[in-house]
């Protein structure tokens, strides 16, 4: 399935709270996505290992975690993407359920990377 | 990846090692095989799933058969050992037990050189990767220089 329309709202309602407009909300929780997102991406790349499987950095907790935070990861993942480039391409298809990578620049990171922003791009959703 | 890490990875690399990158997106076979732009790993799932290049026609295992018939594609052969020939880039393909590849070095003079996984690049001994993360050195490939130098060293952070 498709993102539809409502998630595509979320997803740009929680970029909006992220850069600013939300803060008072945020501050009530315990913990914010962002700094939900950045303690498990920090855990992540301590503990995943010198794996050279790309499948196999993916399956540790952390990175499933991220996963499981859905459309509210989104704009921080394609942050994440776009200032330093690491294997985020598996948590953006499992949470959107879309591939914008064409197959021939499968594995070049750089290209993976810029296909996803340019997804997000024309879909409204910043980061 | 943090050098406090080594020992609980590497336990057989000790001091011997000298960094020689920054962490970069391209990952152990990339480095061997010189194509830094793209990650090479065969992929578990259905091709769809997999974010890594892997040559066609080789099959999607992580076994040395299967790593075999994708670095043909570049050039690669089986040889017999790490003893250093004139006119070949040589490469040593590490497995587990069970078989399953998990990381390649290239050879440089008397040390060899890695990309550890999504990490930095290091100098060090054959040896010094074998453990636990890796398994052990199960084979050796090698191709003449002329089909494809290795990128060169990068130099000390």
């Amino acid at each position: 399935m498709a993102l539809n329309e409502a998630n595509l709202d979320f997803i740009r309602n929680a970029a909006e709270d992220r850069d600013g407009n939300g803060r008072a909300a945020s501050a009530k929780a315990p913990e914010s996505a962002q700094q939900k997102f950045i303690r498990l991406r920090d855990e992540w790349k301590a503990q995943r290992g010198p794996q050279s499987s790309t499948t196999r950095l993916v399956m540790h907790p952390a990175y499933q975690t991220i996963i499981g935070m859905g459309p509210a990861a989104l704009p921080l993942i394609l942050r994440e993407l776009a200032t330093n480039l690491d294997s985020w391409f598996w948590a953006l298809r499992a949470i959107t359920e879309e591939d914008p990578v064409p197959e021939e620049v499968r594995g070049d990171g750089e290209a993976m990377a810029a296909a996803w922003l340019n997804w997000a791009k024309e879909r409204g959703i910043q980061w | 990846m943090p050098e406090e890490n080594y020992p609980r990875d590497f336990p057989n690399l000790g001091p011997h090692f000298r960094r020689t990158s920054e962490p970069a997106y391209y990952n152990c076979i990339s480095y061997v095989v010189g194509d830094l732009k793209r990650r090479w790993w065969p992929g578990e799932y259905h091709p769809r799933w997999s974010d890594d290049y892997w040559p066609a026609g080789a099959p999607h295992e992580e076994t040395l058969q299967a790593l075999i018939v994708a670095l043909a594609t570049v050039g690669f052969t089986p040889c017999p050992g790490a003893e250093p020939e004139a006119g070949f880039d040589k490469i040593a393909i590490y497995a587990l037990g069970n078989g399953l590849i998990t990381h390649a070095a290239r050879q440089a003079g008397n040390l060899w050189c890695s990309k550890l996984g999504p990490d930095e690049d290091i100098e060090h001994p054959l040896e010094g990767l074998e453990g636990p993360c890796y398994g052990n050195v199960t084979a050796f490939l090698k191709r003449p220089v002329a089909v494809a130098a290795f990128p060169p060293a990068s130099p000390n952070p």
